[in-house]
């Protein structure tokens, strides 16, 4: 079996955490469980691991814990059930969501299934990503020909997008 | 509407038939989570909360074409054995089954499509086929999933797509997102020896 977080080497430590009746597990290498602390079972919490927080991860004070504003969703309260408390939290806390995701599967972008009154918004971001992407391999080409016609395809998506979404 | 008695004395599709490599693979089920954009999740929300977009959510499913005479209840009205029926037969989740103001059930008269409201998530779809039959299981729920999305503003974003409760539970990267796939097989004593 190979390490959920280095996804390289092969697993010596399984562990299986229950925490108020919810039950994740990890596979760790040798490398990765002393990286990650795993020494102390009843000091540890999977979630933090899963989080890509350490075990010398700095703890919050109360009222200085990051906390949806949406929602009132705090880091503790994901760390404690493994939940978010509303679709903003996964702008709130990010970031560490990413950690998460990759130490479970292959990515953490989205592909498939949109639904219908998304694709349009999809569809633009993509192809912006990809401008943007190109225009700064043009630059750094010293291309400056293709980048400044780089910029302008992405004025004139941006100037399709606005008018696209007020019709 | 289908009554709870209906459900007792039919079994379910798949219980009944065997479908391809019945003699291995007991049934297929597919199940896909969505949220409501602008609602807490509900085990966050409030009962209040879960109210309101269970009022949003149940007659948008009721009135689906694939739900037709089905069953639809209240979690609140169901005792306690009835929903351990429901539960055996894979209709519902042991954690649906535990909560009560505020969640419901709607399921076809075949029990091959069922609907929890604010399970774990505001909307977790489920279809289950007799055998392997993934394809048509995942069609059937699919169908149903789209039709939803044009009177449901699902909680969406182009990088973690469908926003779900629990990330560790999402699967970004596959084909399939946010979808979960189960198998019941049958293990004959000759294999397992």
């Amino acid at each position: 079996m190979i390490c959920d977080v280095c996804k390289d080497k092969h697993a010596t430590v399984y562990l299986t955490q229950i925490v108020d009746g919810q039950m994740q597990k990890v596979n760790l290498c040798d490398a990765c469980a002393k990286e990650k602390g795993v020494t102390d079972p009843t000091g540890f919490a999977l979630a933090d691991l899963l989080l890509g927080l350490g075990s010398d991860e700095k703890v919050n004070l109360p009222g200085d814990e990051l906390t949806c504003e949406t929602c009132g969703f705090t880091q503790s309260g994901f760390k404690k059930n493994g939940r978010l408390g509303c679709s903003e939290c996964y702008q709130v806390f990010g970031g560490g969501l990413d950690s998460l995701v990759k130490a479970m599967h292959k990515g953490t972008l989205h592909v498939g299934k949109v639904p219908t009154r998304y694709k349009v918004t999809k569809q633009f971001t993509d192809q912006i990503t990809e401008l943007k992407q190109r225009l700064k391999i043009a630059i750094t080409d010293e291309n400056f020909e293709e980048a400044a016609k780089l910029r302008d395809e992405i004025k004139s998506a941006e100037d399709e997008f606005v008018c696209a979404k007020e019709h | 509407m289908m009554q709870f008695k209906t459900i007792l004395n039919n079994p379910a599709e798949w219980m009944l038939s065997a479908g391809p490599l019945g003699e291995i693979v007991i049934s297929s089920r597919i199940r896909l989570a969505r949220n409501l954009s602008g609602y807490s999740f509900p085990g966050w929300a409030t009962e209040d909360d879960r109210m309101l977009v269970l009022d949003e959510v149940k007659p948008t499913v009721d009135t689906l074409s694939e739900m037709r005479g089905a069953f639809s209840s209240d979690l609140r009205n169901l005792s306690t054995i009835r929903k351990q029926v429901l539960v055996e037969r894979h209709l519902i989740s042991r954690e649906q089954a535990a909560k009560g103001n505020g969640s419901a059930v709607v399921m076809n008269r075949k029990q091959t499509l069922c609907i929890m409201i604010n399970e774990e998530d505001h909307l977790r779809m489920q279809s289950i086929k007799p055998g392997l039959n993934l394809k048509s299981a995942f069609n059937m729920i699919d169908k149903v999933d789209t039709k939803l999305e044009e009177h449901i503003d699902y909680a969406f974003d182009n990088h973690h797509g469908y926003l779900t409760a629990c990330p560790q539970t999402s699967v970004p990267a596959c084909v399939l997102p946010r979808c979960c796939i189960s198998l019941l097989w049958f293990f004959p004593n000759r294999l397992i020896r």
